[in-house]
């Protein structure tokens, strides 16, 4: 397997012709699988704008960035820029993992059911991926409260289900966004705990972005978003 | 996990507005579906009802009144014709057009069933119902004792106005296999007739006549029709007087006529249409005739329950399309899991189409409640039995066309979610 990520030359606007606004400029971006980054940058620096385009939810531009370089987006070794819309839907829901800051859990469903769901769009629906999704409930500590819906648990149980949720499916990446904005000090440093050692556990790289120094000075890697950017 | 759980599980995240509309949608198929269901029975029962019959001779007035009044057993009897009618069409002069006549007197009944005073005419092999002749007809006891002699006895009576002595002896009934199962009764049991079809006035002498048989079910209006002598009913001192106005003769209420054949119908027909005094009522013609007014008032109906129809699928389109705001972070979360956009159009429609079948099948149930309900008002107004009104092809055409157009009316809150800004309804909410 390649680079978790392996970006180059990768230009990102909004608006069209004259009126087109460039939000991310990225020169060279790389991840070696496995391996932490934390990534930190100011509000309206780009970073969540950067997990889109590495998610594949937002479309890079197509033209070159000047000096008539190829962009290169490769992630999980694949070369997502190839990819057609519903082949990067399929390519996501396999390849990677999302901690959102709001944790996104869908309110319908249990806790083990939002687990199960997103395991069903990579593929898996069998008895062992249901078991592994209940072990890796288990695991954040909500082993009893699987049948429960999000509405009904705590800031820190909510997160710790949208952490098992991102590493369910063993992802080659873990994409995680501003992952404890909403908790406490306390419930900041375990769930980042926690994740992080999923995240090892499940042999993932993990792309971290916050602006928390706090979270930054936990990582051996710190990339900033201004340096990043051409 | 499917894609169909997370559809039922977010029908139950808004459990007041997938039951409303639902319901909705039930209420729609519930009135297409009795309208259906009716407008099919009015027709297989009519149709059925009246076969065999052909010709049905009565006072002048409405043909189909008599039609109704002397086959379906409901409504009002037109009038009196006298009885030398009766004679005449039996006589030398008709017998190569007609084959077989039955007299009807009617004006009584039975704890809610019609009594129709008769001669054993009934019993023969040329009624059509029960089929068979005599004793064939009955599943329990035979035909009462026709004496014609007595009858003949009785309307000379009647003729000369001296009150006709009892006969207790001729005071003899035959059931109709609804009116001995609803009323427990059987051969031997007496009953006490009352006079009015409304049964709600006794006779002045309190006279019980002896069941002697009861009739095979039949599945028409005769077998909620208890049939008596005709010379025990002009015996009733009330009836005594029922003689025609001027001319004081006995009179009947209808004479059932049985032509030979349809060269023979169209003679007896053309004929007794020229007379002033009676008319004649060709029963399949007054159907079609009830038919064709029946059918245009259920035309309406039905276009009025299309509405309904309408109105809730659209009511479907609205509720999901009103929730999609709310939702918008859902599909969202939905996307950035790796469902495709196609995946989430489908669920808003599976979402459309759980919705319509659900209250599909809530209408189709409630429909055949209703018509359970309204078995008993339908028989009495109309003689319809919709006890056991067939599972047709058509009704379960009703449900999948409600399914299908629930997935179309799905579909423009499903657009909407196809197009979801995913990235845009990802950011947390500030």
């Amino acid at each position: 397997m390649g680079a978790a990520i392996d970006i180059q030359h990768l230009r990102f606007s909004r608006g069209r012709g004259s009126q087109a606004r460039v939000i991310l400029d990225l020169p060279r971006f790389e991840l070696a699988s496995g391996a932490e980054v934390c990534v930190v940058g100011g509000s309206g620096s780009g970073k969540t704008t950067l997990l889109n385009l590495i998610a594949g939810i937002l479309r890079p531009d197509r033209r070159s960035v000047a000096g008539g370089a190829t962009p290169v987006m490769c992630v999980g070794g694949t070369d997502t820029l190839g990819l057609s819309e519903a082949q990067r839907d399929r390519w996501r829901a396999q390849t990677l993992g999302y901690v959102f800051q709001t944790f996104n859990l869908l309110q319908s469903l249990s806790a083990l059911e939002n687990l199960l769901i997103a395991q069903s769009f990579a593929g898996q629906n069998s008895d062992a991926a249901r078991a592994h999704a209940l072990d890796l409930l288990g695991r954040v500590g909500l082993g009893r409260l699987v049948d429960v819906k999000p509405g009904r648990l705590s800031v820190g149980e909510q997160q710790r289900v949208a952490i098992a949720r991102a590493i369910v499916n063993r992802p080659a990446l873990v994409l995680a966004d501003e992952p404890t904005a909403n908790l406490d000090d306390e419930h900041r440093d375990s769930v980042l705990a926690l994740l992080r050692e999923l995240v090892k556990e499940s042999g993932s790289a993990l792309c971290l972005v916050t602006h928390d120094a706090a979270i930054k000075a936990q990582f051996d890697r710190v990339e900033s978003m201004s340096e990043l950017s051409a | 996990m499917s894609l169909f759980t997370y559809v039922l599980r977010g029908l139950k995240q808004r459990p007041l507005s997938s039951a409303l509309t639902a319901l909705s949608v039930a209420l729609g198929v519930m009135l297409v579906t009795s309208i259906l269901a009716v407008q099919h029975e009015v027709e297989r029962s009519y149709g059925r009802q009246s076969a065999g019959y052909s010709l049905v001779v009565g006072p002048a007035g409405s043909p189909l009144e008599l039609v109704l009044n002397s086959v379906y057993h409901v409504g009002m009897s037109p009038g009196l014709l006298p009885f030398s009618a009766l004679r005449e069409l039996e006589g030398k002069e008709w017998e190569r057009f007609v084959r077989h006549c039955v007299p009807y007197a009617v004006g009584d009944s039975y704890r809610g069933y019609r009594v129709v005073a008769t001669t054993d005419a009934v019993f023969s092999e040329h009624f059509p119902q029960p089929a068979g002749a005599g004793k064939e007809k009955f599943s329990a006891g035979g035909p009462f004792e026709f004496d014609a002699k007595k009858l003949d006895y009785a309307l000379d009576l009647l003729r000369r106005k001296i009150p006709l002595p009892p006969d207790e002896a001729g005071r003899q009934a035959v059931l109709g296999a609804e009116v001995a199962q609803q009323l427990g009764l059987g051969v031997g049991d007496d009953i006490e007739p009352t006079h009015g079809i409304e049964g709600d006035h006794r006779h002045s002498a309190r006279h019980r006549w002896r069941i002697k048989g009861v009739l095979k079910s039949t599945g028409t209006p005769i077998d909620r029709v208890v049939f008596i002598t005709l010379d025990s009913f002009y015996r009733i001192p009330e009836h005594s007087g029922g003689r025609m106005p001027v001319t004081g003769e006995p009179a009947l209420s209808a004479i059932l006529v049985f032509p030979r054949g349809g060269y023979a119908k169209a003679v007896v027909l053309t004929n007794l249409r020229k007379r002033g005094d009676l008319q004649v009522a060709d029963v399949p013609t007054e159907i079609g005739r009830l038919m064709s007014i029946v059918g245009n008032v259920d035309k309406l109906f039905f276009i009025m329950a299309i509405l309904v129809l309408f109105v809730a699928l659209i009511g479907i389109t609205v509720a999901i399309y009103n929730s999609m705001n709310e939702r918008r972070r859902e599909i969202a979360i939905l996307r950035a899991l790796g469902a495709g956009r196609r995946a989430v159009f489908a669920a808003i429609v599976g979402e459309a189409v759980v919705l319509a079948a659900v209250g599909g099948l809530i209408g189709f149930i409630a429909a055949r409640l209703l018509l359970l309900g309204a078995d008993r008002i339908l028989r009495e107004a109309a003689g319809l039995s919709l006890q056991r009104p067939e599972f047709r092809f058509q009704e379960l055409l009703v449900l999948l066309v409600v399914v299908a157009a629930g997935a179309v009316a799905g579909m423009i809150p499903a657009w909407k979610a196809y197009r979801t800004d995913v990235a845009a309804n990802l950011a947390p909410l500030s």
